[in-house]
Formats: C-alpha cells, structure tokens, sequence
C-alpha cells in the first residue's frame, strides 16, 4: 500500500522551542548546546550508523554538530530543528560516501542484471525479523543500495526525495531498493538457517 | 505480464504501491497463482515493516565529551593571538604538545603495531612490545597533562568565572571518559576499542587544557604590545 510522505525533512512543523533553543545555542548559553545534542544525537547517530557505518559514524556525529555548531546562524525556523538538523546530517552522510570514491560511482551505474529472487522452498521465508539481524544485514550491503534502503525504508523517503538528495534518477533509486531488499531478504535468510 | 522473470522486478514498486492501476492488477493476477513469488512480496513487507522500525541508536559514551572539545576549540581560536601563546604559559601549552606529539607518535605506532603484530617480524630494538609502546604513550599524556594542569590551575583565577566553570565542566565529563576507558582496559587489556577511546580522550584532555591556558594568557595580557608583532 502506498505511504504518505513522512520522514524527517516533512513530518516537522517548528515549534517556538525548537526557535529558542537554536537562540540559545547561537548565544553560547549554558547547556544549550548539550540540551541539542541530547535531544537529537540519538536519531542523528542511527542514521550515520545505517549509512556510513558504525567505525565511520563516530566521526561523523562529530561533524554533524561541530557543522551545525558553526551553521546555527543560518537557521531561521523555517522548519523544526530536527528536520534542519537531519538535513544536515544526511547531506554530510552523502558527501562521506562521495569521498569513498569509487565505491559511490557505482550508485549511478547501470545495475548488473541478476537473477530473479531465489526463493528456496516456495512462499515466504522470512519470520519476524529482528532489529539486531537487520542492521547487521544492512551493514553488509554496497553503499548505493544501503543508503536508498535506509532513506526510503527507514527513514521515510520518497524515491524523488531520495533522487534529489542524492542526484541519481528516480528509476536508479527504485531499482536500488528492489536490489536491498532482494539482498537483505537473502542474508537475513541465510541468518535463519544458521 | 506472466512470468516470475517479469514480475520479480516489479514487487517492490507493488509493494510501495508504486504502480499504476493495469499494473498492480497484472501483478495481483500472478501473485494468486505463484506461491514463489508471493513469498517475496510478503517478506518485502516484512522487511519494510521491520526496517520502519528500526530505531535511534545511542551514541558512545566519549562522543559527547569530543564534540565539547572540539566546539571549544573553534569557539575560543578567533580570540586568541598567535603572540600571547608565545608567552609562559604558551611555551608550557607548547611543550605540552611536543609531548603530545611524542605521545601521539607512539599510540601510532602502537596500533600500528597491534594491526600488524600477526604478521609483521620488527627488527626495531624498542620499544620492545605493544605493552611498552603503550605505556609510554600513555606516560607522554600524563606528563603533558599534569604540566599543563599545574599551569591552568595557578592562572585559573584570571578567567572570567563563567568560562572557568565551563572548562572546569568539560574537563569532568573529559575525565569521567578517561576513567571509563581505564576500567574498561581493566576488564578487558586486549580491547581495541578501549585502548582507542582511552587514548581519545587522553587527547581531548589535553585540547581543553591547552585552550584554557591560552584564554589566561588572553586575560593576563590583554593589551600586550608584543601582541600581533611575533609569529
């Protein structure tokens, strides 16, 4: 059934806090900018796990805050400062993924055909999934497949949203996602057989 | 559209519901009569299912401390000069980062060495293990912090008592992740991870310091005449 949009960058309207919060940290005020990080590192920190990876995402948390540190004069409150904030996180997740180089090339690349989805044994193999199963799974995937994966399964995106976020094609991005889900259903069955 | 080769590549776009009408009823169609493919579109629904659910992750313990250090750092660099960290205690923060510096060499060279120890046969004569290597490393921050303490603390005074209880502040959670790091090594001498996260916030102890001895000599100084004339 189709989704309506809601992910981070819509479902946020701003508040008046989020307003005086931003005011406090541009102001250097005490505990504000612990007050931000406590609120928001959580989500900003699963995201940068889901799509850069754990060892990487370390860092990039830091990034994250030390950029929103520097750029928090430039939010006016047109949008809560979550969805700025993950904005900008995503934004540093994508260019960390373009300075892997060659490995992000791909992501614009012609998909290699493969074959149909082998499905050992007829109808439905998979159970409940587990949390922990599935970020292992996705950490397993190409970094194209897994960013579109996260954007659009976990996070809520729509494929344009994800085009322009990323500059790939609508169709790119569709075709991603079926090639994420077709791996992941694939290792998180091998898990189950284990 | 009949077959599973058509139809595979077009489950996930029907499952999203991301198909036009004549589409969606080609697939449905297919979908009654082929168990296989059935099955995938089921576990396409589960997955985003389990995928929407997939929740916040908690940031490690020392994260929030490397963040304070280097916000501090960026917000205090505009409003120090090059000339006043000339001056004494800017020799001590100066020394103090040799030290460092030597001590960031050998934690280099030490997780160099414990990457390649399974393969790797060193002709150096010393340090002579990953312990030694270790241990000195950690002998250079300790050295480095207790000079570097031993001067924020007698200039502390100086500070605007704001900014001194921030520093002070972010040297507690600083030094709440050192003694994490060390009860984990403790429990555990071989981890990485520990090691690593030890030798990260030995560093960032070691930022914070020097960036409170650059504020005192900013407010011991303030109108120095050498001030901007040295490099």
């Amino acid at each position: 059934m189709p989704r309506p949009s809601s992910n981070a960058l819509t479902r946020a309207v701003p508040e008046r806090v989020d307003v005086a919060l931003a005011e406090r940290c541009r102001t250097d005020a005490p505990g504000a900018f612990e007050e931000l990080y406590r609120a928001h590192s959580p989500r900003l920190f699963g995201l940068a796990c889901r799509m850069v990876g754990r060892p990487d995402a370390e860092d990039l948390l830091q990034e994250i805050f030390l950029s929103a540190y520097r750029k928090m004069g430039q939010y006016r409150g047109d949008s809560a400062l979550g969805t700025w904030l993950f904005r900008l996180a995503t934004n540093l997740c994508v260019d960390h993924l373009r300075s892997r180089g060659a490995k992000w090339s791909r992501m614009t690349d012609e998909l290699p055909e493969e074959p149909p989805a082998a499905a050992p044994g007829s109808g439905s193999v998979l159970g409940a999934i587990d949390r922990m199963d599935l970020d292992r799974a996705l950490a397993t995937l190409p970094d194209g497949c897994r960013t579109v994966f996260v954007l659009h399964d976990v996070e809520g995106f729509e494929h344009h949203e994800i085009g322009t976020l990323l500059g790939i094609a609508d169709g790119t991005s569709k075709s991603q996602l079926h090639k994420a889900r077709r791996r992941l259903r694939e290792a998180l069955t091998e898990n189950e057989r284990r | 559209m009949t077959t599973c080769e058509e139809i595979e590549p077009r489950l996930s776009e029907y499952v999203d519901g991301d198909v036009d009408a004549s589409t969606r009823a080609g697939v449905a169609a297919h979908l009654a009569s082929c168990e296989r493919c059935a099955g995938v579109a089921v576990d396409f629904e589960r997955l985003r299912s389990a995928a929407s659910n997939l929740g916040p992750i908690a940031p490690p313990p020392g994260a929030w401390a490397s963040i304070v250090a280097r916000v501090e750092v960026e917000s205090d660099a505009p409003r120090r000069s090059s000339a006043a960290r000339a001056t004494w205690p800017g020799l001590a923060a100066a020394a103090a980062i040799v030290l460092v510096a030597g001590g960031a060499y050998v934690v280099h060279q030490a997780r160099q060495s414990a990457a390649a120890a399974a393969v790797a046969t060193s002709a150096a004569a010393a340090p002579t293990s990953l312990n030694d290597e270790l241990t000195q490393a950690m002998q250079h921050y300790d050295t480095a912090i207790a000079d570097l303490q031993a001067t924020a603390t007698s200039g502390e005074h100086q500070l605007d008592p704001a900014v001194a209880a921030t520093l002070k502040r972010n040297l507690g959670v600083i030094d709440d992740a050192i003694a994490e790091s060390r009860t984990a090594m403790t429990v555990d001498p071989t981890s990485a991870a520990a090691r690593d996260s030890l030798f990260d916030a030995l560093q960032q102890k070691v930022t914070v310091l020097q960036d409170t001895v650059a504020l005192i000599t900013d407010a011991r100084e303030p109108d120095s005449p050498a001030r901007g004339s040295q490099r």
